[in-house]
């Protein structure tokens, strides 16, 4: 349930059990994403030992590098991404647990 | 020397070291998994934008929501996959770069071989000329004895010779030798004074590399042969299994095949060839699968006697040049003579002997003129061949077979592969080649770049490369072996001297 304090409140969905779950199962494959992304990442280009001497080799050298930071700061979002949807998540539960039961007490 | 393999395809435009060729591949392979992960990324951003997660920033962990993290990870996977699109694309073109250069020298050599080698035929055959050369020949001749007769050792001439050997291993020579090998029809052209214009004569060397220059010899010597002469005038050839490598014949009842544990890569096939040795057997033959559907690594081992004179040693200079030779159309026309090489005729009888049949898989490996077999066998459209491994064999005029890859190891100092000529553009062979001398430093060996030794190092190299064509080859090692032990044979030729039934 949107808190009552936030002027946005009214954007987002009614927290509900298909919401949380459908976050779960969201992060659970930005979890896996992020698993193969930072395992590849490492051999994903190019050494690039400078076997070859001459200024384009060097040229080369010098974008494979880029490349890797590219890579490298791409990775560094996705685990951001992870940690602010863990969260979102986290929360997404704790304000359905605040939520009352509905029809509980029936016998 | 040098441990880079530098790789070309006859029929593509580009040439490099193997490493940029692997680089390449990896950038290929980087620009997929990166698309991929791009895809990824939008499913999971599509996903939550559904569920509508946005929210104001509460707490550190929350400055940017999770959409907006996964859209800046999504637009630094396509800067990167851009990149590695653009370096992919420049290492291609700098192959490309270094194909066209080379062409360009090629084309330069050539056509200076072209324009000279009718003046050099001329100005050679000249009575000048001719005189000169007796006249340095009888001066050796009679200075060679006159030294040995007073024990002063070799002439001047020789010792020059011996002294400068290297310059048979020089990667200059060697290209003029390729193109000596395209260009004897005009050297004889002017020889002989043809009255014919400079650009017929270009125009008819455009057609005549070295398999057609072998051919005009072979009937030369063919001619001569009706006098005689065994000067290359091949003869019938017979094969016999032997027990062992050491050459002995087979004891106990039959012949008898010994169990191999299946090639491993390039390097096995290398390291499995028959070295040259006198009375040694020079073919080997593994079988693996079942025994109904047989496959074969059939190994040709290269020249035993370095003679012209044809003797009992089938793996001579004249199964050789016949095996050139009858890489050219016009071989067919010549009148005198075998149709092809000795050593042919004795692989192709070995392998029949071994219980090879037309359909069966069979993957050629020869060195050195055992590699004109291996290519030769790998064209035949009447066998199954896979493919085919040459190690410093002149192949590169042989004719491929559409689809049979040929992968041919030439040395850039050996002077062998380069008496096959220039070649001919197919889109089949692939060469490698690599620098194997230190430049300055003298080698026992008369053709060290030649050494069955060397080419054993260079294919275990090339077991170290992920270049993708290499990567193929050695996929087809396993496939004809299964990666299952198999059984081996060794076959030894010899050619049969008696005089034929018209001659007795």
């Amino acid at each position: 349930m949107p808190d009552s304090d936030d002027p946005l409140a009214f954007l987002a969905r009614p927290v509900t059990p298909q919401l949380v779950d459908s976050a779960r199962r969201h992060l659970m494959m930005l979890r896996s994403l992020h698993e193969d992304v930072r395992l590849t990442v490492p051999t994903l280009c190019p050494p690039g030992t400078g076997a070859w001497r001459s200024t384009a080799a060097d040229r080369y050298l010098e974008r494979l590098e880029e490349l890797r930071s590219l890579l490298i700061r791409a990775l560094a979002c996705l685990a951001e991404a992870e940690i602010a949807l863990e969260e979102r998540t986290r929360r997404l539960q704790s304000d359905l647990d605040a939520q009352p039961v509905v029809g509980t007490g029936w016998r | 020397m040098s441990d880079d393999l530098t790789i070309s395809s006859g029929g593509a435009t580009t040439v490099a070291v193997e490493g940029l060729f692997v680089d390449a591949a990896r950038l290929a392979a980087a620009d997929a998994t990166i698309a991929d992960w791009i895809a990824r990324v939008g499913v999971i951003e599509r996903g939550l934008g559904e569920l509508r997660l946005e929210e104001p920033p509460v707490g550190m962990n929350a400055m940017f929501s999770p959409t907006s993290l996964l859209h800046a990870a999504g637009l630094g996977f396509d800067r990167a996959t851009e990149r590695a699109r653009v370096l992919h694309r420049s290492l291609l073109e700098s192959a490309e770069r270094y194909g066209a250069t080379e062409r360009m020298i090629d084309g330069l050599w050539a056509f200076g071989a072209a324009l000279a080698a009718p003046w050099i035929g001329a100005l050679l055959m000249s009575p000048a000329a001719i005189a000169g050369a007796l006249l340095v020949a009888g001066g050796q001749w009679a200075g060679s004895a006159a030294f040995r007769s007073i024990g002063w050792g070799p002439t001047p001439l020789a010792t020059w010779l011996e002294e400068h050997r290297g310059l048979l291993s020089d990667p200059a020579f060697v290209r003029l030798v390729a193109l000596a090998g395209d260009h004897a029809d005009e050297f004889a052209a002017g020889a002989v004074h043809a009255p014919l214009p400079p650009a017929v004569v270009r125009a008819l060397g455009d057609g005549v590399g070295a398999p057609e220059s072998a051919t005009v010899l072979l009937g030369l010597t063919g001619l001569a042969g009706l006098a005689g002469s065994r000067v290359l005038v091949d003869g019938p050839v017979r094969v016999e299994r032997v027990d062992r490598a050491d050459g002995s014949a087979p004891g106990g009842a039959g012949p008898s095949t010994a169990r191999v544990e299946p090639p491993k890569g390039l390097g096995d096939l290398a390291d499995r060839v028959p070295a040259p040795g006198s009375n040694q057997p020079q073919i080997r033959i593994e079988r693996y699968g079942e025994p109904d559907e047989p496959r074969f690594i059939v190994y040709i081992g290269g020249t035993v006697e370095a003679t012209v004179v044809a003797g009992a040693e089938p793996f001579d200079h004249t199964s050789n040049a016949h095996g050139v030779a009858d890489d050219s159309w016009a071989d067919a026309l010549r009148p005198l003579g075998a149709d092809t090489g000795a050593t042919e005729r004795a692989v192709r009888e070995a392998m029949a002997e071994a219980g090879v049949r037309p359909n069966d898989p069979i993957l050629p490996v020869g060195y050195s003129g055992g590699g004109i077999v291996a290519a030769g066998l790998a064209a035949d459209p009447e066998l199954n061949a896979v493919g085919a491994v040459n190690l410093g064999g002149p192949v590169a005029s042989a004719p491929t077979r559409e689809g049979v890859g040929l992968l041919s190891f030439e040395h850039d100092e050996d002077l062998v592969p380069a008496t096959g000529g220039s070649g001919r553009p197919a889109d089949e062979r692939v060469t490698v080649s690599r620098s194997v001398l230190e430049p300055g430093r003298s080698y026992d060996a008369l053709l060290p770049a030649h050494e069955l030794a060397r080419y054993r190092e260079t294919a275990v190299l090339a077991d170290d490369s992920d270049e993708a064509r290499l990567a193929g080859f050695r996929e087809l090692v396993a496939d004809i072996t299964g990666g299952a032990p198999g059984e081996r044979s060794d076959w030894r030729a010899s050619r049969d001297l008696s005089p034929s039934p018209d001659e007795r």
